[in-house]
């Protein structure tokens, strides 16, 4: 796919010694939201922590753009336009709202322009920018999470899990906001999910990964999108 | 104990305080930051009053001793952290036992420089003020004005400064610190630098109540040490340390024995440590 966003050739990763991913290669365009399903333990967030720098791959290959960041640490990724909601551990809960939305810019001059598309997607938040990101509910913590990852105007998002738990209201609040991110920002949106629902309401294409590779991939407007990713995740 | 003596206590405990607060705070930040001990503090406190003992005998005035002390600590600091400390980031106990190693070596090129013997600086502010009828040192006063400033310049750098928050995010979370673009390594170097600074300034600060010698940051670096495990890696812990074990230091010295006062912080610290494991930290 010319133009893409994000380009992994065959990508292996793993922890020490034990590989997990094997031999991924996936794209995803601008304005595209690619999802990616699994069971627990398939290596969907060990894909995730490998595209972001958190590990080295065995092998393989990341482009953002035309840029090989496959080296490159993790904090120079985001210079690199992509930006990552992580599922675990993701906000400092002791710094206010809006120091974690400031978290999410490289420069606090831009603060006010971003604050502007996060009153967009989660009015609530502008109003409690002085509220520690701690006593939020769990669901406001994810649409935080999701604001933060889109403070920056991203080309790349990567996210990981963010309905896990949550409420139906809460859950299609995100998936307005990520596919509005996509259709109207043109940005490029990569997401991790177990929830078969939300995904196939956001994301154009899918892939499933099983014990680390993927084993089915498809547009989520195929008449048995749905059926195929569900016999993938039962086997 | 006459009021005359009380209110001297009460300004000893003050002014101790503040030397204790001022001396520990480069120490607090790095081990906030990076997660290891410097024991190296001690020798960047020493070079600090070295610093402040060559202005003395360069003929500059006392007051330039000081923003001296603090770039010779600061330089030292950031050739430390980038050919001693920075490969050591995963293996703390290594960094802790090369710091170590680090501050003996400086001790002894100190010596080698300048000799065993003990050298004095003259105080930029002498003699005595009027405080409620009682005449109190005006340097010792003066150091409280120090720590306000030390204390205050640090809670405005983390607290209003985008510096000050990348910090604050590195020392909650680093890896999700990294994910968000913040340079981590960065934060690091500028934390070493600026703590090993403020060393050799508190170094500089105190050696007009003192005397300079090559060995002179090691008892500095055990109480500084113990303050900051009773504190953690906040600025208002290590505050509450300073006034409450320095309080209890000088109350011990004066009613009982100088000796006795110099062994309150660390026997104080073990045993509040032994009660309460995270000290004074919340």
């Amino acid at each position: 796919m010319s133009g893409a966003i994000l380009s992994v050739e065959g990508l292996s990763s793993g922890y020490g010694a034990a590989t997990v991913v094997r031999e991924v290669s996936l794209q995803v365009a601008p304005g595209e939201v690619l999802v990616l399903l699994g069971k627990n333990g398939m290596g969907k967030s060990t894909l995730l922590r490998t595209i972001m720098g958190y590990l080295r791959p065995h092998a393989g290959r990341i482009c953002v753009g035309a840029t090989d960041v496959t080296g490159e640490p993790v904090h120079r990724r985001a210079a690199h336009g992509v930006s990552y909601a992580p599922q675990e551990r993701a906000l400092f809960q002791d710094l206010s709202v809006r120091d974690n939305l400031r978290l999410g810019l490289s420069k606090d001059r831009d603060f006010e322009q971003a604050l502007g598309r996060v009153r967009r997607a989660f009015p609530f938040l502008a109003e409690r920018l002085a509220q520690p990101a701690g006593t939020l509910s769990g669901g406001e913590q994810k649409m935080l999470l999701v604001a933060r990852a889109l403070m920056t105007a991203p080309r790349l998002v990567l996210v990981d899990e963010v309905t896990e738990g949550l409420q139906p209201s809460v859950v299609d609040r995100l998936a307005t906001v990520l596919r509005r991110a996509a259709a109207e920002e043109r940005r490029a949106i990569l997401l991790v999910e177990q929830h078969v629902h939300f995904a196939l309401s956001v994301a154009d294409r899918y892939a499933v990964l099983k014990l680390g590779t993927i084993v089915a991939t498809g547009s989520t407007r195929d008449p048995d999108a749905q059926a195929v990713i569900e016999s993938q995740l039962r086997v | 104990m006459n009021g005359a003596a009380v209110l001297t206590l009460g300004l000893d405990i003050v002014t101790t305080a503040a030397i204790l607060f001022t001396v520990a705070t480069g120490l607090l930040i790095i081990f906030g930051v990076m997660k290891i001990v410097n024991f190296a503090h001690g020798a960047f406190i020493t070079l600090g009053a070295y610093a402040g003992l060559v202005a003395s005998e360069l003929g500059l005035s006392p007051w330039l001793g000081l923003p001296l002390a603090f770039l010779a600590g600061a330089a030292c600091g950031a050739l430390v952290e980038r050919c001693v400390v920075r490969p050591l980031y995963g293996r703390p106990l290594d960094a802790i036992l090369a710091t170590w190693g680090l501050g003996i070596i400086i001790g002894e090129l100190l010596t080698l420089v300048f000799g065993r013997e003990v050298q004095f600086v003259g105080s930029p502010l002498s003699g005595t003020v009027d405080v409620l009828g009682e005449a109190y040192s005006v340097y010792r006063l003066f150091l409280v004005v120090a720590a306000l400033i030390v204390g205050g310049g640090f809670a405005w750098l983390l607290g209003a400064t985008r510096l000050g928050l990348a910090t604050r995010a590195v020392i909650m979370n680093e890896d999700l610190a990294r994910g968000l673009g913040i340079n981590a390594g960065w934060v690091r170097f500028i934390t070493f630098s600026l703590g090993s600074g403020l060393a050799g300034l508190a170094g500089a600060l105190i050696t007009p109540l003192s005397s300079v010698d090559p060995n002179m940051g090691v008892p500095w670096l055990l109480n500084a040490f113990m303050l900051v495990m009773v504190s953690g890696a906040s600025l208002g812990a290590l505050l509450a340390a300073s006034v409450l074990l320095g309080g209890a230091q000088v109350v011990i010295s004066s009613l009982a024995s100088p000796i006795l006062g110099g062994l309150t912080i660390v026997v104080l610290a073990a045993l509040l440590l032994r009660v309460r494991p995270k000290g004074f930290a919340r």
